[in-house]
């Protein structure tokens, strides 16, 4: 089934057509949104919000990108609308990753250091920082799916990287 | 090219995006700059640690997110199962035979959904049943856990898991993440049934001391929420963070809850309401 076919299908409502859209898409999206936020309950509400708008405006796809790319896109921008939320309520996000949340991997110290450094990043270096290391999008497609020109999506990587080097710190080099 | 314009490229080095002659050209200022050189290592470096945390952040979607799409879904939108529909010959020459027919079982539908819609706005409008929260207030001086065992089996509780909290209850607004601030960490996570209505209890534990989050529908209009209450407890106003609520306390425990639109968030804890609360309700009460 093509992605013009499928989305006519949800279009109609044919639920096992939403269902494969769906699982074709559920897991990258809902990483994309639990790194974007920094907890599960989050990454759950905004995942299902993306989801329920993409079968609401299912009928705008165009076939410019892929219908899963589509349905990221959108939820790319709820997880941005999302973060400059909560930077305007003055919340604190909920800690990432403790041991009962994540698979194996570095300690939880310093998983716990890299999740306060993105807390702390505006809402736009944030969500360009989780593209580009967490999702390996280019700069074309983080422009694209941002709607900003690239050269701020590269002006805002390297703005994003220095503030998380100042509060990291610098680590250790190889130079001497 | 000066120094510093370089140093603005190293980051679009880094992710592979100059074109070959900028990458060239930076290459060789870096061979034969030291700060340029170090600042780069800095930036692998960094990337190494980024590309650490992603391997732990490496999740997969709950299995309870599908139902709760599908459940907004129908709300929203009717299913159709493309395999059973009515064929379009068949539905013309019904079309064609029997117009009014056609048209009156159409008006049929119609009526009936407005109608069943019209009761499911209703219940959806009542408010849950009072709770009563001297269950667990009475006692819970002397045997807090006994208090909230029995506030939640006389609730006709079952333990979920965290991430299926928001399917058993999905027209209530909360979270109840791994852990809270102040060093609270979840201990389980209940499904509450009042009356015909679900809620969600979430206990946190810091040293052996528990604190309960409770989410269920606003019970009514009443400065109490409605909570039944004997006079036994000592019944305050609060503001939390701007927001008012209302306070019982008993023995050195406090129920405090806010209330909005769509959900009452009670917390029971010991935590002091102006220093430490705000901070609990902020994560628990979106």
């Amino acid at each position: 089934m093509t992605d013009s076919e499928l989305a006519a299908r949800c279009r109609q409502g044919d639920r096992q057509a939403q269902r494969r859209l769906y699982e074709q898409c559920a897991d990258r999206l809902y990483r994309l949104l639990f790194r974007m936020t920094g907890n599960t309950d989050d990454a759950f509400d905004l995942a299902q919000e993306s989801f329920v708008r993409a079968f609401e405006r299912i009928g705008t796809f165009d076939g410019s990108a892929s219908l899963a790319t589509w349905v990221y896109r959108i939820a790319v921008n709820e997880g941005l609308q999302f973060l400059r939320r909560r930077r305007v309520a003055g919340r604190a996000a909920p800690r990432i990753a403790t041991n009962e949340e994540a698979p194996a991997g570095p300690s939880l110290e310093d998983r716990l250091d890299v999740a306060d450094a993105l807390d702390q990043l505006p809402e736009l270096e944030r969500t360009l920082i989780v593209l580009r290391y967490f999702e390996e999008r280019s700069y074309a497609d983080m422009a694209e799916t941002l709607g900003k020109p690239p050269g701020t999506i590269a002006s805002g990587l390297n703005r994003a990287r220095q503030m998380l080097l100042e509060i990291l710190g610098p680590g250790p080099t190889t130079r001497s | 090219m000066g120094c510093q314009e370089f140093v603005e490229q190293l980051s679009a080095y880094v992710d592979g995006e100059l074109s070959p002659p900028r990458r060239d050209a930076l290459e060789t200022h870096v061979r034969g700059c030291a700060e340029c050189a170090a600042r780069l290592d800095q930036l692998r470096a960094l990337a190494a640690r980024l590309d650490a945390w992603r391997a732990g952040t490496d999740v997969g979607a709950p299995t309870s997110l599908w139902s709760s799409v599908e459940q907004r879904l129908a709300a929203k939108m009717p299913t159709v199962d493309l395999a059973t529909s009515v064929r379009p010959e068949t539905a013309r020459r019904v079309g064609f035979r029997r117009p009014f027919a056609l048209a009156a079982g159409f008006a049929l539908l119609i009526g009936t959904a407005v109608f069943i819609g019209l009761l499911l706005s209703h219940a959806e409008e009542a408010h849950a049943d009072p709770i009563d929260y001297s269950l667990l207030l009475d006692g819970a001086s002397t045997d807090i856990d006994a208090a909230i065992q029995r506030f939640v089996e006389h609730y006709h509780s079952a333990t979920i898991p965290a991430d299926e909290a928001h399917t058993a209850a999905p027209s209530l607004r909360f979270a109840v993440p791994p852990e809270l601030p102040h060093g609270f960490r979840r201990e389980a996570v209940y499904k509450l049934q009042f009356g015909e209505t679900p809620g969600i209890a979430a206990v946190y534990r810091r040293d052996g001391e528990p604190l309960v989050a409770f989410f269920h529908r606003p019970v009514g209009h009443e400065e109490m929420g409605g909570h039944e209450h004997t006079g036994r407890y000592r019944s305050l106003p609060c503001v939390i963070d701007g927001r008012q609520g209302h306070q019982l306390e008993a023995g050195g425990w406090r129920l405090v809850h806010l209330t909005d639109p769509t959900t009452c968030h009670c917390v029971l804890s010991t935590l002091d309401p102006k220093t430490e609360l705000p901070a609990i309700m902020r994560v628990v009460a979106p």
